[in-house]
């Protein structure tokens, strides 16, 4: 990823506490996140940073929507999103549970 | 007689070297057995972890939407537990596919009814979301049982 790559901190620039998966779920939810944050930042074509360890916590619904409606929402393609975005976090299954979301919404696409 | 005051006493050697050969042997045995204590009781913790987070992911979607609730369940699932198993792992303890593992206990919990006091439906105990709680919670559970077994059988 390049030294340019725009960071995107959950925690500060999102929130501590994501819970939900639509809007109707409250305000910090992943299609939200998804709509506010991740979409104006993958318009752009830049390369983003996504630092996943600040929230205290994520429920599934939240990740799913946020991530996986990239693609089956949104529109773009899984190779897209995997391109332009890089998951920091030192939990391991966090990244493969949101790459999951990415690639499964694929069938869906 | 200058011989006899600088002989080498042979059979105090072999003795002093057996009592410190027995002593490092005793001493190596003693580590190995604490060691095995402390990542028996890191396991027992974890398992018991899992336990409460079935218990607390039953209660939440049988018994009704409750915020506090929800938020403890997302903090054991995505920092408590692989915290827990990151410690584990550095012990030693190695579970097989174990990122798939807690990936599908969060599912079981987190990808459904949750999180929403809007679309959140009471669940009954014979649902699959319930039995799916409990399965994948005992599935990752022996998988650190079984972890635990192949580094110390």
């Amino acid at each position: 990823m390049s030294r340019n790559a725009k960071v995107i901190d959950i925690a500060k620039d999102f929130t501590r506490y994501p819970a939900g998966r639509l809007k109707t779920d409250g305000p910090y939810s992943g299609e939200a996140f998804r709509q506010n944050v991740l979409v104006p930042a993958l318009k752009a074509r830049t390369p983003v940073i996504v630092a996943l360890d600040g929230p205290l916590g994520y429920g599934s619904s939240f990740l799913e929507e946020a991530f996986g409606g990239l693609v089956r929402v949104e529109g773009f393609t899984p190779e897209q999103v995997l391109t332009l975005l890089e998951f920091r976090s030192s939990d391991s299954s966090l990244k493969a549970e949101i790459t999951s979301y990415i690639n499964d919404a694929r069938q869906q696409h | 007689m200058l011989g006899s005051n600088t002989s080498f006493d042979w059979a105090q050697v072999v003795t002093w070297g057996l009592v410190i050969a027995g002593w490092l042997f005793v001493d190596r045995k003693n580590n190995e057995r604490e060691k095995r204590k402390e990542i028996r009781a890191l396991v027992d913790k974890t398992q018991s972890m899992l336990d409460q987070i079935e218990e607390g992911a039953v209660r939440y979607h049988t018994q009704g939407h409750d915020d506090h609730l929800a938020r403890s369940i997302k903090v054991c699932l995505y920092r408590k537990l692989p915290d827990a198993l990151k410690i584990a792992n550095l012990r030693g303890i190695m579970i097989e596919d174990q990122d798939r593992r807690i990936i599908d206990l969060r599912q079981a919990i987190t990808l459904h009814n949750f999180d929403s006091a809007n679309r959140y439906t009471p669940l009954s105990l014979n649902e699959s979301t319930i039995l799916s709680i409990g399965e994948y919670k005992d599935i990752l559970s022996s998988a650190l049982e079984v972890a635990y077994h192949k580094q110390y059988r």
